[in-house]
Order: C-alpha cells, then structure tokens, then sequence
C-alpha cells in the first residue's frame, strides 16, 4: 500500500507557479529525498502534504485517505492527464506512480482540505521549531496532548489516552530512538547544540506515531561535520521506526544517500523518480546530470549504439534522447576517467595533450585539451570543434609529477555513456 | 513563513479601525484649518506672540537636541567602549535621569534656584531629563555593533578618533537621528517642565489659551502651528534617515569590543559624568529630600485617593493599550505588507503629536459629537492609547517576532488545532511582550500630565495633577510626596528599557 500519493498537484503563490502537476507515490516504510534548487518548490510541496497550505490543483492520499483536493471534476481529470505528460519523463521510473493513480481514486468534485491537526502527519522545519518555553520533554510530550484522533499503532492509543506513565515512557522510546540522552530531557531547546535540537525535533514529530515524517532540509542550519553525522543519526532512527518518510533537501549527496527513492524537482516540475542509483545513473537530461553531481558533457555522433567523441569511441549505456532525435551530446562521470601519462612507448595512443596541472592537497587536477589533433587517435569523428574540448581529471597525487604543460596523454574510459 | 497567507477581512476592518481613530488629532488639526479658514487663522497665527513662540520653540530643539545627542552619544561611548572606571555603574546613572518626569526635575531646579527661567533654564533642565533618550539607543547600537568593523578600520590605517568618526559614529546614525527626533518630540510636548520655570513654548501658550478660552480659535490656531512643526520634523527624520542597512551582516555572536584606553582623558571624563549626574539627579532629589523633611506631607487627604484614581486610570488605559496594539502588531508582523505598514505607520504619525494637540482635539470631538464622553474616563483612557500605543507596539512586535508561525505549524502537525496551538505556543511566547507592553504604557500614564489635566473628569486626582497643583501654587513640601511617587512609578519603566538596551541584539 502506498503511504502517500500525490497526483497532479499545482499551487499557485502570488500569481507565480511554485508547483505544476506533480505526481508521485511512496510505498509504505519508505523514503524519498526530493531534491530542487531554492524556489524550485520542494518546501511548498511539503507544505501542502503537511496541511498548511491548499492545493489549487490536484490530489493528495494519505494512508488511503484523501486529505487534499482542489475542488471541481477537472481535478481528477487532471491528475491522470499528468500521470501521462510526465510519463515520458519518468519512463524508466514509472513504478511509483502506477500505484499513486490507484490510491483514493474518486476524491470526487468538493474540496477537500483536512486541517493539519488531523492529518497524522509528522514535520520538522528547518531550525526545528522547537517550542522554546518548553523543556524537552514538554516538547516531545506535546503531541501527545493534541487530540489526534485514532492512533497508527496499539503504542499510541496506550500513550494518547494513558497517563503520565504511558506518556513518559513514550518520550524515553523516542528519545533512545533518536540516541538522545534522557539527560537532556529536563533541559530547554536553547541550551542544546544544534544537532540535538534537530533530533528532538525529529524525535518529538515520531512521538505521536505519524503515519508519515516531513522532513524540510533539516540539516542544512547545521555545520558540515555535525551535519553529517545528525544525519546519520536520523536515517538510523527513521530505518529503526520504519516510518515513511519525505526529506527535501537542496543537496544532492544527501538526497542520493537519504533514501529508497529520489525525486527531481525543478521549476514546480518533478522531472524524475527512481532509485537514487538508478537516477544518477541515467538522469533524465543534461541539466539533471550536472545538478546531481560533477558531470563531463562531451560532444558526440551516435552511430550504431555507439558515441564517437574526442575521446573516442564510447559505448552507449542509455540512450535518452528524445523521440528519436540525435543525440549530440555524451554524459561522463569524472570518476570513469582516468588519465595516464603517454610514456613514449605508445605515443599513438594519446588522446589529449594537457593544458595545466593545479596542486589541490589531496589530489592535482589536470586539466587537458581532448580531440584537437592532439594524439593520433582523437579526433575521429568528434563534435567537429576542431579546437577540441578542454577537460579537467582528477589524479592521485602521486602521479600528477608525470603531467606538464604540453605532455600528451591518454584519458582512458571505463563504463559507457548516456547520450542525449 | 506567512507566504500565501492571507490576513481575515476581519483583522484588517479591525486595523483600519484602529487607525481612523489614532488620526482623530491629525484629522483635528486638518480640519481647524480647513473649517475656521485661513482669513481667521492668519491674524491669530501672524502676530508678535506666535513669532516670540516659535523662536523659543526652535532654539529649544535648535539647541536641545545637539546638546543631548552629545551627552547620550559620549555618555554611551564611554560606558560601553573605553576603559572608564565604574563603567557598571555611570552606564546605570546615565539612565536614571529618565525616571525623573521633567517636570519633577523642574520642580526640583527652581525650588533650588529660584531665579531659573528662560531659554537657559528651559534648555538646562530638558537637556538633563531628555539625554537618556539618545543615551539608549546609541548603548543598544553599540553593542550590536561588530567590534570587527572597528578592527578592520584600524588595521587599515585609521587612529582611535579616526575610527570613532568614520565608522563607529555613521553606524550610530540611526540611534541618533531616531533619538534626536523623540528629544524633539519632547521639547515640543514638554508642558510642566517649562510652565513651572515660566518659560513660554507652544504647549505652554495653548494651555494658557485654553484655560482663559478653552477650545476656541486661539488655541487652535497655536495647535495648528504646533502639530505642523511636530509632523516637519517626522517627515525631515523620515527624509534624512536613510535606507542604509547597519544592523551586523552574517551570523554567529559578535565578540565583545577591546575597550579604548582613556590615559589621560579618564579623570576628565569622570569629572563630567559626575557632573552630569549630580546636575541631573543630585539637584533634583536633593530638592525633593529637603522638601519631605518640610513639615509633614504624607499626611495630605488627598494622597490615597491619588493613588487609586492613578492606578484606575493608568492601568485601564495600558489594558486598553495592549488590546488595540495587539491587532496591529498581529497584522504588521504576521502579514507583512505595504498596506500594513501604512496602518501601522499612521499609528505612529498620530502617537508623535504633542499630548496637549491629543487632548484638544479629544475635547473638541466629544463635545461636539459625543458629549457623553467628554470628560469621562474613557476619553483619558483613549488619550492615553493615542499617546502611547508606540510603547506597546515595539513590545507586541518584539514579542510575536519570537512567536513564529512556524511554531503554530509544529503544534499543529503535532495534532492541536489553530486554537489549541496559539493558547499553547503563541500565548505563552507572547505574555512576557504583554506585561512590558502594559508595564511601559501604565507607568507613562501615570506621569502624564496635560491630557489628564484636560480631559479627567472634573475632581480626577492623579498623582501627576496632584504634584502638579501643589507645585504650580509653590507648596513644594506638598508636592515632594506625589513627586517620589511619579519616581517610584517611573523606575521600572526605566529599568526595563535599560534592559532592553542592554541585550546584545539589534532590532
């Protein structure tokens, strides 16, 4: 059963387009890292799940409850028109969305907009909210008090309607859950350091058992060590709760690490879902491939399932240029390069000549100039650029005493291409 | 976040409400104008008197409001930025002159020094009762400033002074040029202070007017020419204040500032601040502690009744005060936008007009409209609100800024309703804003003088009418109980601001 489903959704703010026709579903005790640059949307998206804002488009499940429909026939219309458009987007990841369509079908033609409070859902904010007149463990007792109506789990009910003992020992489970030390509990959210604050921010959205965790870049107020060890803690406590759950982020390493799936979201749009490898291994565009990490584009002809570069030839792992154009252009990653000195021996087999090598501490970054005529065989077929194209390869330290300026190389090539 | 939402329709009537009735006395001044005509004005405006008033009006501020950015803007250097002896307690004494109303200072000054009158008198006793008001602005930009602006400076080049004037002094520019413009607000306003010294002003002159012709062309011309120069001075403060962002960029704590070593300037420095201190406390609480050991003034009948009637009325005008801020502050802090910063602003024009132009156009509009409310209770508590909703708006303001919806969102999505999140969260957060709130218009109420004189209904006994009787009628030994009192009501005002000060945040 999918957790949460989300179909066709569009939100309009202050006449501009924030969200247009998003579409995606999660299957129960999953998690998915939706990843966007600033002001592509992904905080409203979360927003709109989490009740604080209305969908003017579209659809929103929970637990196989309809909890957001903008109102009128069209709606549901427009929800499957959707599931079609970003079919062609999503072709390789079409497994979420089949079971999103499913889901709560017949939202019917009212409104509807289940009030947050109702909604079960957990959320931490970016600083994590926490209720600064409230310990601690006033603040992971909040939710407890609420009035949510029906629990997910028998725990819940026991903590909901119980006393002080069954509230107590929910906040002690979900403190351990989230490793914080029941120390800490009597204290006041100003006298925790940053991460703690935003794992009891994360530990007081589990105590009440939400049938899903919106998370709204939660580490990003964090400093990069603590950063990533906060979120080490929290995959581990989510993993343990085996709570669904929805992470936006702007970064791309931690979207890639956080979960079970990804998703894609620029512009409003959600481009592409899938697995993270599955994602990064075959993004959807070049614009996709850049913005999920380093990317060398290398200009190509595709003959035969084969991409003629400056490099050479290229084997073609996906091809995912649309409708049947040419692909002119070939997605390598840095770490499928490799760069070797031309030892003389086998001065044919230079491709490159470098431009510059630049010492970078742990490493040097060497930057050459691939198909301009440097090697006897660049060249062949190559983007027609005669001038070649300039390309910057990491090499271990130790070797990078091999390169100057002027030396032909060889950048060998390990794993196929993606052609767009 | 409050993006996408929308303020009630409700909220908004409520504000635009609140601000009609806050430009009762604009709309007053407006319409004297308008209704009595020029041809009647310009006689009564055009004559020897009015020229005599406004030449000591503008050499009052001309030269008031100089004399006091120096002391506050030195006085604040010194305690936060150098290595002054005592700097804990000259940064309290600084401050203190504030909980002496001005016309208790007065009082204090001409029952010492009978023969003080004039522009001198007028000048010495308002300078030393308003400098605190630069004071702790320039204390508060102080110490948010970055210390690491002044380092820059010196390890570019420039010396001490050098830097005291090319960096620390423009980013004071807003605490004094907002400091400056309430001293002059003051000057302008001060009633008691110059009536005792029987140094004449606008304000004098008018209360003079009233009580020979009450509310006739005559006072309203002087209020006319009065509230123009006080709204002159908003629109030059507003003009010249400048947009300049001077609040410390980037995050994280600024680190204390390295004290500048005074050498030889200490013990000249020290002899000034205890100058300044004696001449703005010792004189008038040495008065004040002469005239108690007169006879025996705790005995007057009326002190009780004083005391009562004062509590009465300041504390219903500071109830009054937080209810009508609260909607504002909601608006203007929840619901950012051009239109709320107008209503919120049009609040504050209507708050900087002289108390005694707030009680005329009071007095005339009750009469005139509703005659049932002239002289009531209710018309001084409206005064009041008029005069010192400002007080409660930067408190509600500060206050629901540490509220952030974001909170409301948690303990929504943690299953409390909107109702049940505000009581919990929002209400909370919010008192601490509310007591100060009440606490800063209550205690201003209770000092307030020309409005209460004006409008109370007839045998109101304030403390500040009471003092202010018995003063006016030399019986100084009478009037130095109500005058400790009116210190005593005073002084956690005062404290609360110099914590206010003191906290290292810019707002």
């Amino acid at each position: 059963m999918s957790a949460l489903s989300v179909s066709g959704v569009s939100k309009t703010l202050g006449g501009i387009a924030v969200l247009a026709d998003v579409t995606f579903s999660l299957p129960s005790g999953t998690r998915m890292a939706v990843v966007g640059a600033s002001g592509s949307g992904k905080s409203t998206l979360l927003r709109l799940i989490a009740g604080f804002d209305r969908v003017d488009a579209g659809r929103i499940v929970l637990g196989g409850r309809v909890v957001s429909a903008a109102a009128g026939a069209s709606a549901s219309g427009l929800a499957e028109g959707g599931i079609d458009a970003g079919g062609g987007a999503a072709a390789a990841d079409a497994a979420g969305a089949g079971a999103g369509a499913g889901a709560g079908r017949g939202g019917g033609a009212r409104a509807v907009s289940v009030p947050a409070h109702r909604r079960g859902v957990g959320y931490v904010a970016q600083d994590g909210a926490l209720f600064p007149h409230l310990t601690v463990r006033q603040n992971l007792r909040f939710g407890l008090s609420g009035g949510r109506s029906a629990g997910h789990s028998g725990g819940l009910s026991g903590a909901l309607s119980g006393g002080r003992a069954a509230a107590e020992r929910r906040v002690r489970e979900v403190a351990e859950l989230v490793a914080l030390d029941s120390g800490l509990l009597g204290r006041f959210p100003h006298e925790l350091s940053g991460g703690q604050q935003q794992r009891v921010a994360l530990a007081r959205a589990l105590t009440p058992e939400p049938g899903i965790i919106l998370l709204d870049e939660p580490f990003s107020a964090l400093d990069t060590g603590l950063r990533a060890q906060t979120r080490e803690a929290v995959i581990a406590a989510l993993e343990h709760s085996g709570v669904t759950t929805v992470l936006v982020t702007h970064d791309q390493e931690e979207a890639l690490s956080f979960g079970h799936s990804i998703g894609l979201l620029t512009g409003g749009r959600l481009v592409q879902t899938g697995e993270p490898s599955a994602v990064f291994d075959s993004p959807v565009d070049a614009w996709a491939a850049e913005f999920l990490g380093a990317a060398v584009l290398l200009p190509v002809e595709v003959v035969r399932g084969v991409a003629h570069s400056a490099l050479g030839e290229l084997p073609v792992r996906h091809d995912r240029s649309i409708g049947g154009a040419r692909p002119t252009t070939a997605l390598l990653r840095p770490d499928q390069l490799r760069l070797m000195a031309d030892a003389g021996a086998n001065a044919s087999a230079a491709n490159a000549v470098v431009l510059e090598v630049t010492l970078r501490g742990s490493h040097a970054r060497v930057t050459v100039r691939a198909g301009a005529g440097a090697g006897a065989g660049a060249g062949a077929g190559a983007g027609g650029d005669a001038r070649g194209v300039e390309i910057d390869v990491r090499v271990p330290l130790a070797e990078a005493g091999q390169f100057a300026r002027g030396v032909p190389a060889r950048i060998q090539v390990t794993g196929g291409v993606v052609v767009y | 976040m409050s993006r996408g939402s929308r303020p009630s329709a409700l909220l908004v009537v409520l504000v635009c409400l609140i601000a009609v009735v806050m430009l009762v006395p604009v709309g007053y001044v407006l319409s004297i104008v308008l209704q009595v005509g020029w041809s009647t004005l310009a006689p009564l405006i055009f004559r020897p008197k009015v020229g005599e008033l406004l030449v000591n009006s503008l050499l009052l501020v001309g030269f008031g409001v100089p004399l006091c950015v120096a002391l506050g803007v030195g006085g604040a250097w010194l305690v936060e930025r150098t290595t002054l002896p005592g700097r804990r307690v000259w940064g309290v004494l600084l401050a203190a002159p504030l909980a002496i109303p001005a016309f208790v200072s007065s009082y204090g000054w001409v029952s010492a020094v009978p023969s003080i009158g004039g522009l001198g008198g007028g000048l010495l006793i308002a300078t030393l009762a308003y400098f605190p008001l630069v004071y702790l602005p320039a204390v508060a930009t102080l110490r948010g400033l970055d210390p690491a602006l002044e380092e820059s400076a010196r390890s570019l080049g420039l010396g001490p002074w050098a830097v005291f004037f090319r960096v620390v002094l423009p980013q004071l520019r807003l605490a004094v040029w907002g400091g400056g413009l309430v001293v002059a607000l003051h000057l302008l306003a001060e009633y008691g202070a110059f009536a005792l010294i029987r140094f004449d002003t606008f304000t004098t002159a008018i209360v003079v007017q009233y009580e020979s012709t009450f509310a006739g062309p005559a006072a309203s011309a002087l209020g006319a020419v009065l509230a123009t120069v006080c709204l002159v001075l908003l629109v030059v403060e507003a003009s010249t204040r400048g947009r300049a962002r001077f609040a410390r960029l980037g995050s994280g704590v600024a680190r204390r500032a390295t004290p500048a070593r005074l050498g030889a300037f200490a013990p000249l420095a020290l002899v000034g601040l205890a100058l300044l201190s004696v001449l703005s406390i010792g004189v008038p609480v040495a008065s004040l502690v002469r005239w108690l050991s007169v006879g025996d003034p705790w005995s007057q009948r009326e002190l009780p009744t004083s005391i009562i009637q004062t509590v009465l009325l300041a504390g219903g005008g500071a109830v009054a005060a937080v209810l009508v801020a609260l909607p504002v502050a909601w608006l203007s802090v929840r619901h950012p936008s051009r239109r709320a910063r107008v209503l919120e602003g049009a609040t504050y024009v209507a708050s900087s007009l002289p108390a005694i132009i707030i009680a005329l156009a009071l007095v005339t509009v009750t009469i005139r409209l509703v005659p049932a409310l002239y002289q009531t209770p209710f018309t001084v508590g409206l005064a009041y609100v008029i005069i010192f909703l400002p007080r409660a708006l930067v408190s509600l303001r500060t206050g629901l800024a540490q509220a952030p919806v974001a909170l409301e969102e948690a303990a929504e999505a943690l299953g409390h309703s909107l109702v049940s999140a505000r009581l919990r969260v929002t209400l909370p957060l919010l008192l601490p804003s509310i007591g100060a709130a009440a606490a800063l218009v209550g205690l201003g109420a209770a000092n307030e003088l020309t409005a209460t004189l004006l409008l109370a209904p007839n045998g109101t006994r304030t403390l500040a009418t009471q003092f202010w009787s018995a003063s006016s009628a030399v019986a100084y030994s009478n009037a130095a109980p109500y005058a400790v009192l009116l210190i005593l009501l005073s002084v956690p005002a005062v404290a609360l601001l110099f914590a206010q000060s003191r906290k290292r945040v810019t707002t």
